[in-house]
């Protein structure tokens, strides 16, 4: 905990949520901002042209739904108990998305800039690690393609050791 | 462990599997009801339900080993026991983000 922190503050404000529209990033970031902030890190995932030297054209996600808003819920929850934070959201988008579009959002808002940027890190980290949400490649050379990591169990909240 | 269909403590058990992204591809369809021996009554294992997957499908080779198993909303292991009736999902590994 950062120094000069009191150490009981009120009841964080946290959201995830999953939609098929465009993530309002603005929105997301007035959301979590609050004078007892001195700090909000937003965080954009985006479509990106080339992977490995091979062009994209789109990508597909899909989620396991309730089990992915629960996990995110954990993972915010998880967040505020190590850092201590104003407010903290996750927005992940579904459906088709072309380049550039923005896939996933997370905005952290807390008295301090080093709790905010540790903070939205880890969001990051562990939704990319145990969310149930899959992206599929659509290449412009032909074909599709879900990515899934060779990886096999994600790691569990107490195996983070970053 | 008992092999599929050796009649367990109360002979095979019935789950509906939802099944997501490239394992839903693989198996044409979004849900299959997995026959798995039983471990108690009405009660089987996600280990068991692997190896029972792993049987109907061949085709999925080393993704087998890899899928994850949920129960309700929370990530499950092999030892997990799972009733008939219980929410269960499958699904390659994440790659949200």
């Amino acid at each position: 905990m950062t120094e000069g922190t009191p150490r009981t503050l009120p009841e964080p404000l946290l959201h995830v949520s999953l939609t098929e529209q465009p993530i309002d990033y603005t929105a997301l970031t007035e959301r979590v901002r609050s004078h007892r902030a001195g700090a909000v890190v937003t965080f954009l995932g985006t479509v990106r042209e080339f992977t490995a030297g091979r062009r994209t054209l789109a990508l597909d996600y899909e989620a396991y739904e309730p089990m992915a808003r629960a996990e995110l819920q954990r993972i915010l929850a998880e967040a505020t108990e190590q850092w201590p934070l104003v407010a903290a959201v996750v927005e992940h988008r579904l459906g088709r998305l072309e380049l550039g579009e923005i896939s996933v959002a997370v905005a952290v808002a807390a008295p301090h800039r080093r709790d905010a940027f540790q903070a939205a890190q880890y969001v990051m980290d562990q939704t990319k690690r145990r969310v149930p949400i899959w992206k599929r490649e659509n290449w412009a050379d032909g074909g599709t393609e879900w990515v899934h990591p060779p990886e096999g169990m994600p790691q569990r909240p107490g195996d983070a050791a970053e | 462990m008992k092999a599929s269909g050796e009649p367990g403590q109360g002979g095979e058990c019935v789950v509906r599997v939802r099944v997501f992204a490239r394992l839903r591809d693989i198996l044409g369809t979004d849900a299959l009801d997995v026959s798995a021996p039983c471990v108690s009554p009405g009660k089987t294992t996600v280990g068991l339900l692997r190896q029972a997957i792993g049987a109907v499908a061949p085709e999925l080779g080393s993704l087998n080993g890899a899928l994850l198993f949920a129960v309700g909303t929370e990530y499950a292991d092999d030892t997990t026991v799972v009733a008939s009736d219980d929410d269960v999902a499958c699904f390659p590994p994440v790659s949200g983000g």
